[in-house]
């Protein structure tokens, strides 16, 4: 760089030098042939021509001028900024505000669905789900014993892990009791994901073998907190569920896969690991070399058809997209929606650069007449442009810091996977780079454009207005746009809320006012019988039956939006079975007695479990409505029997006693299917009992309620780790917690468009205000009244702002499209949300031209006229 | 000593024409600016007179595109001044545009002859 300046330099100086030369020679010619040394030089001069000129030419000649140009028209442009310093503060913040937003969250984007995962060639790997069609969408995983088969085959996966990331486990000995996210995993995770841990070797070959000696891997966050950070720690022993278990690795910080694990454990500490148990587990597995995606998924099909099973088939996806998930989709959505808010502000800012333009008028039509070409000046007009832009897109990038923040912190857990990973890094920052060159060219282009075209005379001749229509044409055409497509964003924001409006009105099937709850997850070493645990249940339900302002307690160990949804497969008496034995699959849940009244669900008929329906007492089951109008339809199902696959044999006959109304089960928007409910106090699987959620119905004080649950439960079992008490109403709120983000997301920009098109309307109508103020007072001198000048001025705006509205109803109307997924009970042309956008948008306008429109009205038409 | 006849209207020379002209002055040895310009001037007999703004902006072509070269000398009269020579390829290229000058003009010639005088 510096001895290119250096060498220009030298090139400029020698130039002078020849071209001074020439003319002294020129000069002392004239001289020897006997003129005057005055009159040589000046004859001689007048000879040589404009010097000036005579050096630019020549500087043509030279290669790498357009540095010299670039940099020229750089200082000319920082220069006329600064004469203009409103102006370019305005411009300078919209443009920061619109460029700084996008910016933030292609950060997000950029984190969470481009960028690679941080595994060893994370694109080789992919997830296996294995079952019958209808279930296998649903990214259930293989069959626990179908693995082992797996793990034998050489192709396509050089290596493959399996592993479940449920219960969580309790930490003792280390502090105060806690509940621990585990991930129960095959020996190989850590390899097939191709993570070294950052101390220890991990686990061995073998460790996850039923009887291998107990070995943990800790998490980088939990080694720092709860193990002092300790270099030494692989070899010594960390308490979980009760089992000393020796550290043999602390994975490296940042690491958490999958789900912000804590802890890895070998699978044989899965509560699900013995024999006779059958599940589903996760498995992720490394393609081999050369192996293609498609190759694997056609090999791995055959490979399930050919399962004890029939009818089963193999799903194969990326891992990327597994963990992605339905993130894609929201963040595509905000990045859209940022994109129009970006569009926006560029409006805003060409607007600004028009109405600027015109004052400059002057300044370009005389360097135009002094010879300037249009393409010189039009690019100089675009370097001034980009500079705005930049700086802008500079402030913009501290903006985008403070946004990516603000997103992460307002996301519910779960919406924005990969939280770690997103940041500014250099992506990010060409990105911004280059949306503001962009859109310093997008705003740029039409006013630079229409500047240096104005015929010459025109714009020299003061007081010509024969230009003004068509810059006002111009300038309204920029306010239809900004208009439209911030009808765009409001009416996709509109039909989210009324989309969330709906939701929030279903029935639930219970009633979450008025409920505390909290869930405890059993230690298994603790409760190894079904005994044990149901007693201590019992205790803890006692305990809170009695607390003062209780009406009702019970116990499920199903809670509403839950992780874990069970089924179970039941033959119902008199029915003649499917092919399979069955007559049909529905979902299952434990339930206390008392529960579905301390949750507020309406019995249809029967009764409810008591203390009497034990393991003493005949077998007994509750069911929902759903079930009730599938298999006995039309009938009373009280008295009738059903039995359901289970260890003990499909001959025991279980008697319903109860119907209850249906209660939504996972997702508050899906339809409620048929559940079957079973007494705590018949149970006697183990698994079943870990997991329970107890709900207290009372309209007592909380907080006391909550602090005498807790101590319940710390007398029931003082090593039991105690989560956070919530009340149900939060629980369900939470469940669309994703919807809520979405709708608040792109509430926020809808709102922020309106407000950008209400500054661009506001500086709009002041300016043509302004320029017709002669024409306004001319008018009101020929008897027009305030409020005539007012309806002209406002009407004129108002048409403007009906024209957006059309065409952002069209749009809008097509780009909602797009966003069907997100939508409940209202489609695209829901009249309520566009009349309140057309109101909302009428108000906002009003209010805008407001200012401007009164001081239209107060043009003195004697000081006008006398200017 | 001749009498200056007045140079004709301004001739508007062809860039390429020009760089012929610069390039033929130059094979008598190397010169500077204002050398070339007057040589021009004489040896044309005052028909042409190339102006700065033409003159300079040529050299500075012609150099960069290795036809001459340029360097600064000390003249006769103890003054820097910078003198322009014909390159190896300067000298092809003169040869080639001689050529092509010689072809035109007798082609232009030809054109412009009066009408030839039928028969006998």
């Amino acid at each position: 760089m510096m001895p290119f300046f250096s060498r220009r330099r030298r090139r400029e100086q020698d130039l002078d030098e020849e071209l001074r030369t020439h003319l002294r020679m020129a000069v002392e010619e004239r001289v020897t042939r006997g003129e005057s040394r005055a009159d040589a030089e000046r004859a001689a001069l007048r000879e040589f021509g404009d010097v000036g000129r005579v050096k630019e030419v020549t500087r043509t000649m030279w290669g790498g001028v357009w540095l010299d140009r670039l940099v020229q028209d750089l200082v000319f442009g920082v220069r006329s900024l600064r004469r203009d310093p409103g102006f370019a503060l305005v411009a300078v913040l919209t443009i920061s505000l619109g460029v700084g937003i996008t910016t933030a969250m292609f950060t997000v984007v950029n984190g969470v669905l481009i960028q690679p995962l941080p595994f060893h060639e994370s694109e080789r790997l992919v997830t296996l789900s294995v079952g019958s069609p209808e279930r296998v969408v649903e990214g259930n995983g293989v069959r626990k014993r179908n693995f082992p088969e797996l793990r034998e085959r050489s192709s396509p996966f050089s290596l493959v892990t399996a592993y479940l990331n449920y219960p969580p486990v309790t930490l003792t000995g280390a502090g105060e009791a806690t509940a621990l996210r585990a991930a129960f995993v095959t020996a190989e995770f850590h390899e097939v994901l191709g993570v070294q841990p950052a101390l220890g070797a991990g686990f061995d070959v073998g460790d996850d073998r039923l009887g291998s000696s107990p070995v943990v891997v800790l998490g980088n966050t939990l080694w720092r907190s709860r193990f002092g950070a300790d270099p030494g720690v692989v070899g010594k022993s960390a308490v979980i569920e009760g089992i000393s278990r020796t550290v043999v690795g602390v994975m490296p910080p940042g690491f958490d896969f999958p789900d912000h694990r804590d802890v890895w454990l070998p699978w044989s500490a899965s509560p699900y690991a013995g024999p006779g148990i059958s599940i589903d587990q996760y498995v992720i597995g490394r393609l081999g070399e050369e192996v293609t995606l498609d190759r694997a998924a056609a090999e791995l099909d055959a490979w399930a058809g050919e399962l004890e099973r029939a009818d089963q088939v193999a799903v194969v996806t990326p891992l990327m997209d597994v963990v992605v998930g339905d993130s894609r989709y929201t963040l595509l959505l905000f990045m859209g929606a940022v994109g129009l808010v970006l569009l926006i502000s560029c409006t805003n800012v060409g607007n600004l650069l028009l109405m600027r333009a015109d004052s400059r008028e002057l300044e370009i039509g005389l360097r135009r007449a002094l010879g300037a070409g249009r393409g010189r000046l039009l690019r100089q007009l675009l370097t001034e442009s980009v500079t705005l832009a930049l700086l802008g897109g500079g402030f913009g990038i501290l903006v985008a810091l403070g946004g990516v923040e603000l997103l992460l912190s307002i996301a519910p857990p779960g919406t924005i996977p990969r939280g770690q990973e997103i940041g500014i890094d250099l992506t990010v920052l060409a990105f911004a780079l280059t949306v503001s060159t962009l859109t310093g060219v997008a705003f740029g282009l039409v006013p630079a454009l229409k500047a240096t075209g104005r015929d010459l005379t025109s714009a020299i001749t003061a007081g010509a207005r024969t230009h003004t229509s068509r810059a006002k044409f111009a300038r309204d055409a920029l306010v239809v746009a900004e208009v439209a497509l911030a009808v765009v964003l409001l009416t996709g924001a509109g039909l989210l809320v009324r989309s969330f409006q709906q939701i929030r009105s279903i029935d639930l099937g219970f009633s979450p006012e008025s409920t505390l709850t909290i869930s405890v997850d059993l230690p298994r070493r603790s409760y190894a019988d079904a005994e044990a645990a149901v007693a201590m249940h019992l205790r803890v339900l006692d305990g809170l039956g009695e607390i003062p302002g209780v009406d009702a307690a019970g116990a499920s160990n199903f809670e509403p939006f839950g992780p874990i949804a069970q089924s179970t497969n039941v033959r119902i008496e008199d029915m003649a079975p499917r092919s399979d034995g069955y007559n049909g699959m529905v979902g299952r849940s434990l339930v206390s007695d008392g529960y579905f009244r301390a949750m507020g669900v309406t019995m249809l008929s029967g009764r409810d479990f008591t203390a009497e329906d034990d393991l003493s007492g005949r077998p007994v089951a509750m069911i929902n409505r759903s079930m009730a109008e599938r298999f006995w339809p039309g009938l009373h199902p009280v008295g009738k029997r059903l039995s359901r696959d289970h260890v003990r044999g499909l001959d025991n006959w279980m008697t319903v006693v109860g119907v209850i109304e249906d209660v939504v089960r996972n997702n508050v928007a899906e339809s409620k299917g048929p559940v079957l409910y079973l007494p705590l106090l018949q149970n006697d699987y183990p698994p079943d009992l870990v997991h329970m959620q107890y709900v207290v119905r009372t309209m007592s004080s909380r907080r006391s309620v909550a602090d005498a649950m807790r101590s319940v439960l710390r007398d029931a079992d003082p090593d039991l780790p105690i989560g956070s008490i919530t009340t149900m109403d939060d629980v369900v709120v939470a469940s669309i917690g994703d919807r809520l983000f979405e709708t608040r997301i792109l509430g926020t920009f809808a709102v922020l468009a309106l407000l950008l098109a209400a500054v661009g309307i506001y500086g709009v109508t002041a300016y043509s205000v302004s320029e017709r103020r002669h024409e306004i007072g001319i008018r009101m001198a020929l008897g027009a009244r305030a409020e005539q000048v007012a309806r002209k001025t406002l009407g004129g705006v108002l048409r403007l702002a009906v024209s957006g509205l059309a065409l952002g109803s069209v749009g809008g109307w097509a780009a909602t499209r797009l966003i069907d997924a997100s939508l409940y009970g209202v489609g695209p042309g829901d009249p309520m949300t566009l009349v309140g956008v057309a109101l909302l948008l009428g108000a906002v306008v009003v209010a805008a031209a407001l200012v401007p429109t009164r001081r239209a009205t107060q043009v003195d038409p004697v000081e006008v006229l006398s200017a | 000593m001749a009498e200056r006849r007045e140079p004709l209207a301004r001739i508007e020379l062809l860039q390429g024409t020009l760089d012929l002209i610069v390039l033929q002055t130059l094979r008598w040895g190397p010169c500077h600016g204002y050398g070339i310009a007057r040589m021009i001037r004489s040896t044309s007999k005052d028909v042409l007179q190339v102006d700065t703004g033409s003159l300079y902006p040529a050299l500075h072509r012609l150099a960069r595109k290795g036809w001459i070269e340029a360097e600064w000398v000390i003249s006769e009269s103890s003054q820097r001044v910078r003198e322009y020579q014909l390159t190896d390829e300067g000298r092809k290229q003169l040869a080639a545009e001689r050529d092509r000058w010689e072809q035109l003009s007798d082609a232009m010639v030809r054109i412009l002859a009066p009408p030839q005088e039928s028969g006998a």
